[in-house]
């Protein structure tokens, strides 16, 4: 390599590297703002998409992840929820199976208000928690317009979805994502044109949707064949609780 | 189309009955330390003798306030971290520096506003200590007392405003709940401490015609600060009025609350205008004291627990009992227990104190 093309290598990096940067650096600290991002491959940007197509609703997610992340007995990082919906006209039904994780939202309300920096973004976009450092002040939990996230009853600090990024570090899927029997969670590098995940979006660019987009939020959990009744507040029956310290979160309406 | 939920999870309540009562009493604190800021401020003679009744809720609370906020997190232990990581961009990061100012300001302004006051009238042979030096302090206690204002209107902003930057939960996200949390917690204190100055200091027939004309003032802020809310709403259509009427039409328990706290406003309201028409009403205003304490602790209630029953993606409302342990029942009567054994020591205390049984007689008959 001749001196003029490693200068220019050289320069074309460090300017590639600065743009990197500069939206990061750009952050300010203001109130209530996102701060910058820290770990993880700033050139990597993971997302998933979930075909819903594909889900039978058969819950292997909701059990590996349990599995592997060890949340307590009747609290889910992952789960799916299941709806019954009637066309009011046919009388048909069908159910619906809504695969439900942290959105790894690029503007993520949850971080800005965590008092004690225990909760942050990586550079990959995933929102990671410090369970050491964590107060349990429950502010993440409340900033959460998905619901991703809870005061794990066994540690008493807040706990999430995080892509598994343990395993995704060891080049492995997460765990949700290698038990699906339907291939329905796709998850990878947006920021890669040719992987995967891109190649579905892609494919399937007129019928991609987020929940409730209209917060600002920027999910990165990508719907694929979603009605629009679910993109904001299901407006329908709701359904049957129980305490989830007795293991029992799960409800059904007869 | 219609929707009905098969298999969904319930949401837990991340705040728990904590945070209802280090609200209610850090509220309480700030807008009783205010008022009694005042008569450092402003000469004459009547804010100064509002002072004992104002010392007394704002001690109390101010005491009870931060083993409440301790308890409300999950880890207690690592409070700590507050101070080893500040984060300039959180709201309740905020809070945690704005809260020792405001209770060193506090304690700090009542321990000299104390020393003068003993070594004016004299102290309990017990107190002597406090009196010691020859040093006036009043540069100090004006000082403290500053610090005090700043530190009262931090926590009344703070409170309001990491409460009010949830856009996830519609109903607090307003402007307006900073001035209702406010001003509910002014309408708190001049009940409380319509409440000391009848039964633990002395305090005047005409002191506490100025309590109650405060506690009446701070009624019908609240009352504007609702309408505000409301007819704002209305107008811009915000998302907290929005939602409100959501759920004001789909769930009676929205309506009994909603209707309850229009009675129960409009009842103090006639009450303390009642009571205000004659000398012999002035005096049972204190009978308002616990009926306007409850009224403002329910409204901390309907806003931060009601609200976490209601499912940000899910339909209905999550069923929340009160669990009879710490984190329910005990926790709360902990702290009313708390408050309670506080109260029963700091007359003892602060000066203009009504601890005999000679002058109390005495007020008994002037208070009819």
């Amino acid at each position: 390599m001749d001196t003029s093309r490693r200068q220019f290598l050289g320069k074309a990096a460090a300017v590639t590297a600065g743009a990197a940067v500069v939206p990061l650096a750009e952050v300010e600290a203001s109130l209530n703002s996102q701060p910058a991002r820290r770990d993880g491959d700033g050139n990597k940007r993971y997302g998933m998409a979930i075909d819903l197509r594909r889900c039978i609703g058969c819950q292997a997610c909701t059990v590996s992840c349990s599995i592997e992340n060890q949340p307590p007995i009747g609290q889910f990082r992952t789960v799916v929820h299941q709806y019954e919906v009637k066309d009011n006209q046919s009388q048909d039904t069908a159910a619906v199976m809504l695969p439900r994780l942290c959105n790894q939202c690029d503007n993520p309300p949850c971080v800005p208000v965590c008092p004690v920096q225990a909760t942050w973004q990586r550079k990959d976009g995933i929102v990671v928690v410090d369970g050491d450092q964590c107060v349990g002040c429950g502010y993440c939990v409340q900033a959460c317009p998905y619901d991703a996230r809870f005061i794990n009853h066994d540690t008493q600090v807040a706990d999430k979805c995080n892509f598994c990024v343990h395993r995704l570090e060891s080049g492995l899927l997460p765990a949700c994502v290698e038990s699906c029997v339907g291939g329905a969670r796709i998850i990878g590098d947006l920021n890669d044109p040719d992987s995967e995940i891109n190649e579905v979006l892609r494919d399937n660019h007129d019928d991609i949707k987020v929940l409730k987009p209209e917060l600002g939020t920027r999910p990165h959990v990508f719907y694929i064949g979603m009605t629009d009744a679910f993109i904001e507040r299901i407006q329908g029956e709701s359904g049957l609780w129980f305490d989830s310290e007795h293991g029992g979160v799960m409800g059904a309406m007869s | 189309m219609s929707i009905t939920e098969v298999i969904v999870p319930q949401q837990e309540l991340a705040w728990l009955p904590w945070a209802v009562q280090y609200f209610f009493f850090v509220g309480l604190a700030a807008t009783a330390a205010l008022i009694a800021v005042i008569g450092e401020f402003v000469r004459g003679g009547r804010w100064q003798r509002l002072q004992p009744a104002a010392f007394v809720v704002a001690i109390s609370t101010g005491i009870v306030a931060p083993v409440a906020l301790l308890a409300d997190l999950h880890q207690p232990g690592r409070f700590y971290h507050f101070y080893t990581d500040i984060t300039v961009w959180s709201w309740m990061s905020l809070g945690a520096l704005i809260l020792p100012v405001f209770l060193i300001g506090l304690f700090g302004y009542y321990a000299l506003w104390q020393r003068d006051q003993f070594r004016a009238n004299g102290a309990p042979h017990w107190l002597r200590l406090w009196t010691r030096g020859d040093w006036s302090g009043a540069w100090l206690r004006r000082g403290l007392a500053g610090m005090t204002v700043i530190g009262a209107i931090g926590v009344l902003v703070y409170t309001g405003a990491e409460v009010m930057i949830v856009e996830a939960r519609a109903l607090w996200h307003t402007e307006w709940l900073i001035v209702n949390l406010a001003a509910t917690a002014l309408m708190g204190t001049t009940a409380a401490m319509l409440y000391a100055q009848s039964r633990l200091v002395d305090g005047s027939p005409g002191d506490q015609r100025l309590t109650l004309r405060l506690f009446l003032a701070a009624l019908i802020v609240t009352g504007a600060g609702a309408a505000g809310w409301a007819v704002s709403g209305m107008l811009f259509q915000s998302v907290s009025f929005v939602e409100f009427s959501r759920l004001l039409g789909e769930f009676a328990y929205w309506q009994i609350l909603f209707g309850a706290s229009v009675l129960v406003g409009l009842a103090l309201l006639v009450g303390a205008v009642w009571m205000l028409r004659t000398p012999r009403g002035v005096a049972h205003g204190w009978w308002l004291a616990p009926f306007a304490l409850l009224a403002v602790w329910s409204f901390r209630w309907a806003v931060l627990m009601d609200v976490q029953t209601v499912p940000k993606y899910g339909a209905g409302l999550y069923p929340y009992e009160l669990p009879l342990g710490s984190d329910g029942l005990l926790g709360i009567l902990g702290i009313f227990g708390l408050w309670l054994a506080v109260m029963m020591v700091l007359p003892g205390v602060i000066a203009g104190v009504r601890n005999d049984t000679e002058s109390m007689k005495i007020n008994e008959v002037a208070h009819g």
